[in-house]
């Protein structure tokens, strides 16, 4: 699945797909695939993308179903 | 946490990583099935198989090696692959112990199939130590020579399979009994 919203907040922050790999520590190709949704990151280096974009966790990787579910449950 | 801004020019990201271990374990399964053909040729060949074996069970070895290293204590499986039972019941203790005298069986039955191959289509059938001894002078016939040789050989190692089974494995659960105790322990009181 595709993860627009690391794109969003890279473009946000003015920041090109080597920047931000730059940023983390990885390879531009390791960016491309997490926004395009093929390479599952670990915690850290998604935390360490929060950190570069200045976004918390649950605003770039947290799953729309999931969101809704636990709106759900808290109802 | 590691610090990721750490890792700059290194040469490889986590994905590269999982990659380069992905290959390697695929070039291991090759060079296992590699090994075991090359063993299953020269047995049918009647040829020394010892050095293949020996790296095919150092491979095996290193594997389980590094993995204890690393820190991967997992709960000893059984001949399906499910966890064994982890307590100290007697319930517990038996159904681990069918299991290994499962597996020696298991373990024992390949061997003796092995040998039993060298026996029958193998050149020097005669070299094989206990053959020779049973018939001496002719006393028995042939058969009845190979027939007691498979059971006493299979016996023997099923005996041999458990008890290095047993050892092994119930080392293994004492280590894990005790990591996950010590888990328990670092667990935060509120």
């Amino acid at each position: 699945m595709k993860n627009k919203r690391i794109k969003i907040a890279r473009i946000e922050c003015d920041m090109s797909q080597e920047d931000l790999a730059n940023a983390v520590g990885v390879t531009r190709q390791t960016i491309g695939l997490i926004e395009t949704g093929k390479y599952n990151p670990t915690l850290n280096l998604c935390l360490a993308i929060c950190r570069a974009t200045g976004k918390t966790l649950n605003d770039l990787f947290e799953e729309e179903e999931c969101n809704e579910k636990l709106s759900k449950t808290k109802r | 946490m590691k610090n990721y801004q750490k890792q700059k020019g290194k040469k490889m990201d986590e994905r590269q990583k999982q990659i380069n271990y992905k290959a390697m374990s695929i070039s291991w399964v090759f060079l296992t099935l590699y090994l075991l053909s090359e063993c299953i040729y020269r047995i049918v060949n009647n040829e020394n198989f010892i050095f293949q074996l020996i790296a095919l069970y150092t491979s095996f070895g290193i594997i389980s090696l590094s993995r204890r290293i690393f820190g991967d204590v997992q709960c000893p499986a059984g001949m399906t692959g499910k966890p064994l039972p982890c307590g100290y019941t007697k319930e517990d203790k038996k159904k681990r112990h069918i299991d290994y005298l499962l597996e020696g069986m298991m373990f024992s039955g390949i061997l003796t199939l092995m040998l039993s191959l060298i026996f029958l289509f193998g050149t020097d059938a005669n070299d094989v130590l206990l053959i020779e001894i049973f018939s001496f002078h002719g006393t028995y016939n042939m058969i009845s020579v190979f027939i007691i040789c498979v059971v006493l050989f299979f016996t023997v190692v099923t005996g041999i399979g458990y008890f290095a089974c047993s050892i092994d494995k119930e080392q293994k659960l004492k280590e894990y009994n005790r990591i996950c105790e010590e888990l328990d322990k670092e667990e935060p009181t509120e």
